[in-house]
């Protein structure tokens, strides 16, 4: 009885993901494809692939998200492992700061960006200083990658963390007291058990870096045009909607290929640690010899000290920027050198646009979050239990919103919603916050459920808990921290997004990041810096608050650490 | 009425007569003020425009004293314009009026049919003086502005023309330039590489790009994302020397930004606003533009941020000692060369193709 209630309750859920998955996903990518034919039917694609600085720019854009999801890796990586033997407090306090960085738009943090990267930013005068000469940094290869990398790693270390746990720590105290070195330690235990998040992180910087607007935009000074500018160059400045269309849809081919094989890598990984790296771990073991090993941990300790301060101050640096630029009296982007000026806090104050923004802006992200969690708590489920084929289609599936250009995207909702006649209306947004929202959602949680062992529930299956109980009580508790960290994401991935906004919010809703695009496209100044420092003031209560729960709580465990 | 009360009674009668007379003549005029009330403008008017201090400036200058005359409702929507062309391509309400749209934005999009046409426009512009040159019926010139030579600093030395602004030995350090569009940028290059300015059009693109290879190759020249991006890379020193929006330099230098300008062979052309195609109020619509157009209106839009009124009696309304700061002032406009913006309307997308290879290159 049991099972046919389970069998019959997955296969509606089966149809429920499937249809909202059409709705949310299909739907628009179907209307963005229809939209870039012509005639004949692959004329825009002849022409794009024709044209020389089409490969020219992807070309730039993979290398460019190569770079950053690497060093988001590494970076990630160490800084993850650190924590691990770090104290409980230092460690919820890192994770909970990092994490609510994201609070603060990235608009907003793009233009502290501007600053440091900038002829007056801290390392242009440092290189100044050390090496006498300029190191501008505004308009190159590095900048942007630095951008990104301050935009993305918080989401590589949350990724990366959520793996490691008490078993990790637990099979790592073993070893050690068998006798295996830290190298050997980190190869056979750490690497295999981490691998399937390590592929998660690189394909979630990988993606968000290759599909990036915002970043390369503002700070790549015109030099660094990345592919999804070039579609917002075809299709607002040459005015040229379907030839954009049709950019986005091979990009999105191309990147949906980077997320199928990453996908089915990262279900290779979950399985058994293939032999050949064991033999090269083995022999990597053998080389280090045993009187280096503290060697080896003390080196291993400075790489990772040093990979969580450069890492704290990629992360950091920009929302101390935006706290000083906040006061800068004059209208430009720069710290303030003489005297500390409240005028832009009078006036955004004083603008009752922003309040009322704020209040919409709330509601709807909150159900889009909502929205987009409950997706991905689904797709993530039936990507678990799929085969490899199965769960590279429907990451795939989950991945493509943020695959597809924005622009692009929102021409096809947009051309469903008049359809139905929802332009304008706060569903619209929220539906296609949602699927905005649904990629990042996906990944933390499909990362999660990779580790969590079903077997608790077949324990509780056998002492009589029914399904739903089943689900309530102890995979959705077991999975909490993880659904939290998802919400949150999708939660600011919908907090943030623009263009769809653009398109859909129609006249009558007005949201904080559409008044943030409006007034920065015109003015570029410290009053935006204003709304951020006061999210980033939020973020810190916030902050404050979860630390002296978790303190009280008394639980020693940060973010992630779900397997109790 | 001192008069019927002494008369006799057929006098009265008279008087009777009068004030009958009278009062018809007060229910006709209510009647008549009532059908003009119906007439009259009414109902509400949805304005698309840019954000930040222009969007300010629309709101307290125009719409709001244009709302409180007529008692239209107007709503300004800072959220111009990257959905429009959409909206009205699926038959939606994309909004009545566009403001603040440069002239060959205009021409572009009333070339794609995003415009509602109406002769009323051409006889808006012509009564209120605007130049012959940007009568249209699709849309009305409100303000002038310039591309002009601009630099960081206060005391760095002011290129005084554009051969002076290629000079990288005489004037060495950072140049920004647009990245949207090759508006001003190819006409800058030309006349530094000697073209006579009244042999620039058609433009010698090749010609134009291989000039600014040079620069590219000489010093580093970064490209700016929108006009705000570009005062703000000049006024924090990021770039030394640009090609700037002269309103925008007007409006930087009011504010204390560390920014100077000149209207030396500065490449002048307008702005202004088109009545939506879809429009569901057009008699408010062209009441706005015409509001727009009044001489104290474009004075006070003047004054705050730097875009000179197209008309002459709008020039004369603004305070004189602002007057010399903006183009269309007799002393600047002498050394400035206008901006053909019939060949930018019709050779816009072929260029702006030509200028994202060499940006991309």
């Amino acid at each position: 009885m049991g099972s046919m209630v389970d069998t019959l309750g997955q296969r509606l859920t089966a149809l429920i993901l499937a249809g909202a998955a059409v709705l949310a996903v299909i739907m628009p990518l179907i209307e963005v494809v229809r939209y870039s034919f012509g005639e004949p039917p692959f004329a825009f694609y002849a022409e794009v692939l024709a044209r020389p600085e089409v490969w020219r720019i992807i070309g730039a854009t993979a290398q460019v998200a190569l770079t950053t999801a690497a060093l988001a890796l590494l970076l990630g990586l160490a800084i993850a492992l650190t924590l691990l033997s770090a104290t409980p407090g230092l460690r919820r306090a890192f994770y909970l700061v990092f994490i609510l960085s994201s609070f603060v738009p990235f608009i907003v943090r793009g233009y502290a960006c501007v600053v440091i990267l900038g002829a007056a930013g801290p390392i242009n005068r440092l290189v100044g200083v050390l090496a006498q000469r300029d190191a501008i940094l505004l308009g190159t290869f590095w900048g942007v990658v630095l951008t990104l990398l301050h935009a993305l790693l918080p989401i590589a270390v949350i990724v990366i963390s959520a793996a490691i746990d008490k078993t990790l720590s637990h099979n790592l105290r073993v070893a050690a007291t068998l006798g295996a070195g830290p190298g050997q330690r980190f190869l056979n235990i750490t690497l295999p058990r981490l691998a399937p998040s390590l592929v998660s992180a690189f394909l979630v910087v990988f993606v968000i870096a290759a599909g990036a607007f915002v970043a390369p935009a503002m700070v790549g000074g015109g030099r660094q045009t990345l592919a999804v500018q070039l579609v917002y160059i075809y299709h607002t400045h040459l005015m040229q909607p379907r030839l954009a269309a049709a950019l986005a849809i091979v990009i999105t081919c191309l990147l949906l290929l980077v997320v199928a094989v990453l996908a089915w890598f990262r279900a290779l990984s979950t399985r058994p640690v293939p032999s050949g790296l064991l033999a090269a771990a083995a022999v990597f073991s053998q080389l280090a010899p045993a009187s280096g090993n503290w060697i080896a941990v003390a080196g291993g300790m400075a790489i990772g000290y040093s990979a969580l301060v450069v890492g704290t101050v990629i992360v950091l640096l920009p929302l101390l920027y935006v706290l000083a630029i906040s006061l800068q009296p004059l209208p430009m982007l720069a710290l303030p050198s003489e005297e500390l000026s409240l005028r832009w806090y009078a006036r955004v104050v004083g603008d009752r646009d922003w309040r009322d923004a704020a209040v919409t802006t709330l509601r709807i992200s909150l159900l889009a979050g909502a929205m987009s969690v409950c997706l991905a708590a689904i797709a993530a489920e039936f990507g678990r239990r799929a085969g490899r084929v199965g769960a590279s289609i429907i990451a795939a599936l989950a991945m493509a919103p943020a695959v597809v250009p924005a622009i692009v995207l929102a021409i096809g909702y947009y051309v469903i919603f008049v359809r139905v006649g929802m332009i304008g209306s706060g569903t619209a947004v929220v539906i296609a916050h949602a699927a905005i929202a649904l990629p990042v959602a996906y990944l933390l949680l499909s990362s999660a459920l990779s580790r969590y062992d079903p077997g608790h529930e077949e324990v509780a299956s056998s002492l009589g808990a029914g399904p739903i109980r089943r689900l309530l009580s102890i995979r959705l508790r077991l999975l909490a921290p993880a659904f939290a960290a998802a919400g949150l994401f999708a939660f600011l991935a919908s907090f943030e997004e623009v263009v769809l906004a653009l398109f859909l919010a129609g006249m009558d809703i007005r949201m904080i990041a559409l008044k943030m695009w409006s007034v920065a496209t015109q003015s570029i100044g410290p009053e935006l810096a204003v709304p951020g420092t006061f999210l980033l003031c939020a973020s810190l209560v916030v902050a404050a608050i979860a630390l002296h729960i978790g303190g009280l709580a008394g639980r020693g465990d940060g973010i992630g650490h779900q397997t109790r | 009425m001192m008069n019927c009360r002494s008369q006799t009674e057929s006098s009265m009668n008279f008087c009777r007569h009068w004030i009958v007379a009278g009062l018809t003549a007060v229910a006709l005029a209510t009647m008549t003020a009532q059908s003009f009330a119906e007439d009259a403008l009414s109902g509400e008017l949805v304005v698309i425009g840019f954000g930040g201090s222009y969007g300010d400036a629309m709101r307290e200058i125009v719409i709001e004293p244009f709302a409180a005359e007529t008692g239209v409702e107007v709503r300004y929507l800072d959220t111009c314009c990257a959905s429009i062309p959409t909206a009205i391509e699926s038959g939606q309400f994309a909004g009545d009026v566009a403001v603040g749209l440069d002239v060959g934005g205009l021409l572009n999009w009333s070339g794609r049919g995003y415009f509602m046409a109406d002769e009323r426009l051409v006889d808006l512009a012509k009564g209120a003086g605007v130049p012959d040159i940007y009568y249209h019926p699709a849309m009305v010139i409100t303000n002038l502005y310039a591309y002009v030579v601009a630099a960081h600093g206060t005391d760095t030395p002011l290129p005084t023309n554009w051969a002076e602004f290629f000079d990288i030995e005489s004037f060495p350090g950072t140049r920004v330039l647009m990245r949207t569009s090759p508006v001003a940028t190819l006409e800058a290059a030309l006349l530094a590489d000697g073209v006579a300015p009244d042999a620039l059009y058609p433009l010698d693109v090749n010609r134009a790009l291989k000039k600014l290879d040079a620069l590219r190759s000489e010093t580093q020249v970064l490209f700016a994302e929108s006009p705000a991006d570009l005062v703000n890379m000049l006024a924090t020193g990021t770039a030394d020397y640009a090609i700037a929006y002269s309103n925008r330099m007007f409006a930087a230098a009011k504010d204390g930004l560390p920014v100077t300008f000149s209207y030396d062979q500065g490449l002048s052309t307008g702005n202004g606003h088109g009545i939506l195609t879809g429009t569901r109020n057009p008699r408010a619509a062209v009441a706005l533009l015409a509001f727009a157009l009044r001489p104290d209106v474009l004075a006070a839009m003047a004054e705050r941020t730097g875009l000179s009124p197209s008309t002459a009696a709008g020039v004369d309304a603004v305070r004189p000692e602002m007057r010399d700061l903006l183009p269309a002032s007799e002393k600047s406009q002498a050394s400035q060369i206008p901006l053909n913006t019939n060949y930018w309307g019709e050779h816009r997308s072929s260029v702006g193709d030509a200028w994202v290879q060499w940006l991309t290159r």
